[in-house]
């Protein structure tokens, strides 16, 4: 499957942004440009408009048009526009020369009003910005003097003329032109070069993963579980995955190291009864004996197998560990009851190894809410651990008690060594002395076994070290109605 | 020969005890580590095949204690630890040889002889003086070209005497390292086998190679001078 590639994405991520606002600078500065272009032409054409309204003037009843007389310094203004006049009284039209015989459009604004707009040059086709306005021609005083004079007025707004005034927009449209491509072309150029930069900033901004990636990869092939060798020169944002990753592998090698202890305990383990087995019939083998002979070393090798066998299935229960266990029925329990046919099993061990026992038991039965059965393999087990770790001749304390919903059950007994986190007497396989304090299969499981129960429940099993030495575990369950 | 076996394996401990009496060894057994480490102080032992990890007191401090004291015994590790820092630990702490477990009943006792061999300086695996061979692995005792049957004691006290040629052999020392508690005899039968074991050695007029010497014990060598 082809994956995603970060290099790739950042590319086409700052290509994508950088293009776009690059498009959108070179768009708003085109607009921007032609807009002043054109307010600049408009403008013009304004001025050429205003000239030309005030040089129609009424004189000797008829209009002249100043500028037919020269223009004088407006000349220039006026030769760059086209012009025509049309006379609304006698329908008279008059044209500047470029126009010759050719018309432009006639128009007007609303209410009389001025108006600009886009046209057609009548002569080339070429698009043009053209003002259409009404004009009064200009009578001098004297003039209106004379008129008076001769009982012949004249109003200037019975003489209208319509003026239009045009200027061709060609040279806007190429200067227009050269702004699209150079603002296209230098957008492209600088979205080549971006690419380029971009690419190398990506590489080099990408070479630490590179780089972590190599030493992880290193890694692999190296059995130890060292920490990583890191570059000195680590991006803070890379600092939290190596620290994540740190933490990972850290936790892996802790699962490694209880492997490679399951693996050596359980190898140990099975060592001893297989040389008990090997060795039996190393006997049976080594010279004829007699039937009852081989009969007792068959017997030797069937229970030697048996104990092999609850080995194995010791081993298996340790593999179930860390498994949802399946959710126990839980029902009222009488946990005296239950602590005397657990104790009843350990009494000769106890006896054996001269263990004292102490219970401290209200008379009131100490009713919890579990399940009978995993209550017992947590009782056994516990039990169990008293009667083999506790020195010979010690007392064994027993308390139980119930308060604000919950009921504990205490056990504790002297230890002269236990380790210095006792949480870790729950880890799978764990075993803090050299020597087993009994010859039993104890495996290191049997704790790890009933936290899980407990918790199963919705118990807890806890541990901690209690006055003289005493180590004291205290299973807790959810009292239940007497 | 007396042997101890240090080991909580009950299996184990008794197969491995059968064996090495089959192989006219004294063997005593011990169960716990305790129980083990006072055997060893109290007896004087030929070889301890100790396993380590044990009830009540480790393997390894049971080693430390007895090479604490200067116990000569010769110590033969029997262990299901099979890391070699396990096994140099035991050697280094004065441990003579390391067996890991599980291992064949004959190739411990091997060791065991070789441990033997080596504490009374013999090298040769069938043990000579003048024409008298004794060979442990098949428990046959020549006298030049003649065979001769003996008894299982009178085996294990000629084996003890020939590991100790030319040495003054006290009557405590043979009864310690060749006859068992459970035997029910006195000091005096030592003297009675040793008179039986004379009798076979030179039953066709042959030199008798075991001396008396009065009120100390007694010394098999070749020439009495």
């Amino acid at each position: 499957m082809k994956r995603r590639s970060i290099r790739r994405s950042l590319l086409m991520r700052c290509g994508i942004g950088v293009g776009v606002l690059m498009c959108l600078l070179a768009t708003g500065t085109y607009f921007q440009v032609r807009s002043g272009l054109y307010e600049e032409m408009d403008q013009s054409v304004r001025q050429a408009a205003a000239l030309l309204s005030n040089q129609v003037e009424y004189e000797d009843g008829k209009i002249i048009f100043e500028w037919q007389e020269g223009t004088g310094e407006s000349g220039h203004l006026l030769s760059s526009v086209m012009f025509q006049y049309w006379n609304e009284t006698t329908g008279e039209i008059t044209r500047s020369p470029a126009l010759k015989s050719a018309d432009l459009p006639r128009f007007l604004g609303r209410n009389d009003g001025q108006q600009i707009r886009e046209i057609r040059m009548p002569a080339d086709g070429h698009q043009a910005r053209a003002i259409g306005m009404r004009v009064y021609p200009f009578i001098l005083p004297e003039e209106m003097e004379k008129m008076r004079i001769s009982g012949n007025l004249i109003n200037p707004r019975e003489i209208s003329h319509i003026l239009v005034v045009a200027r061709d927009t060609t040279p806007v449209h190429q200067v227009l032109s050269r702004i699209r491509w150079i603002l296209g072309s230098g957008t492209f150029f600088t979205l080549l070069i971006g690419y380029f930069l971009g690419e190398w900033a990506v590489r080099s901004s990408l070479r630490p993963i590179h780089e972590l990636a190599h030493q992880v990869h290193a890694r692999t092939g190296n059995p130890d579980d060292q920490t990583l060798k890191l570059p000195g020169d680590l991006p803070s944002e890379l600092t939290g995955l190596v620290e994540n990753f740190e933490a990972l592998l850290g936790r892996v090698a802790v699962i490694r190291e209880r492997e490679r202890d399951f693996i050596r305990h359980a190898a140990h383990e099975l060592r001893t009864p297989i040389a008990g087995l090997l060795a039996t019939t190393d006997l049976a083998l080594s010279k004829p004996r007699g039937a009852s002979e081989y009969a007792a070393q068959l017997e030797t090798c069937g229970k030697t197998a048996h104990e092999l066998t609850e080995l194995v299935k010791r081993l298996t229960a340790l593999s179930r560990i860390g498994k949802s266990a399946p959710p126990a029925k839980l029902e009222s329990i009488d946990l005296a009851v239950l602590m005397d046919d657990c104790l009843e099993r350990f009494s000769p061990a106890f006896q054996h190894r001269e263990l004292r026992l102490l219970r401290v038991i209200p008379a009131s039965p100490i009713r919890a809410l579990g399940d009978p059965a995993l209550c017992r393999i947590v009782l056994n087990n516990l039990l169990d651990n008293a009667a083999s770790y506790a020195p010979v001749g010690t007392e064994i304390q027993i308390r139980m008690e119930s308060s604000n919903g919950q009921t504990k059950v205490a056990i504790s007994n002297f230890s002269e060594d236990f380790p210095a986190n006792l949480e870790r007497l729950f880890e799978p396989l764990f075993r803090h002395d050299a020597s087993r304090h009994d010859s039993g299969t104890h495996l290191g499981i049997g704790l790890t076994l009933s936290l899980d129960v407990t918790r199963a429940m919705g118990g807890s099993l806890t541990v901690s070290r209690v006055a003289d030495k005493r180590i004291e575990f205290v299973l807790g369950l959810p009292s239940a109605a007497a | 020969m007396r042997l101890l076996i240090i080991e909580d394996n009950s299996t184990l401990r008794n197969a491995l005890a059968q064996f090495l009496r089959e192989a006219e060894l004294i063997v005593d057994t011990a169960a716990t580590g305790d129980e083990g480490l006072w055997a060893a102080a109290e007896n004087p032992y030929d070889v301890i095949l100790l396993d380590l990890m044990l009830p009540n007191l480790d393997g390894m401090d049971i080693l430390r204690q007895l090479r604490a004291k200067a116990n000569p015994v010769h110590i033969l590790v029997i262990s299901a630890r099979d890391g070699l820092e396990d096994r140099l630990e035991a050697l280094d702490s004065g441990a003579d040889d390391y067996l890991v477990k599980p291992f064949h009943l004959a190739e411990a006792l091997a060791r065991v002889r070789a441990l033997l061999r080596r504490s009374y300086a013999k090298k040769d695996p069938v043990l000579r003086v003048a024409d008298l061979q004794l060979d442990p692995i098949r428990r046959l005792v020549r006298r030049a070209d003649r065979e001769i049957a003996l008894t299982a004691l009178e085996y294990r006290l000629l084996e003890y005497l020939i590991h100790r040629t030319d040495e003054m052999v006290s009557r405590a020392d043979i009864w310690e390292h060749v006859f068992e508690d459970s035997s029910g005899g006195t000091s005096n039968s030592v003297d009675v086998y040793i008179g039986y074991l004379r009798k076979k050695l030179c039953a066709q007029g042959e030199t008798n190679l075991i001396h008396t010497r009065r009120g100390l014990g007694y010394t098999l060598k070749e020439d009495e001078s």
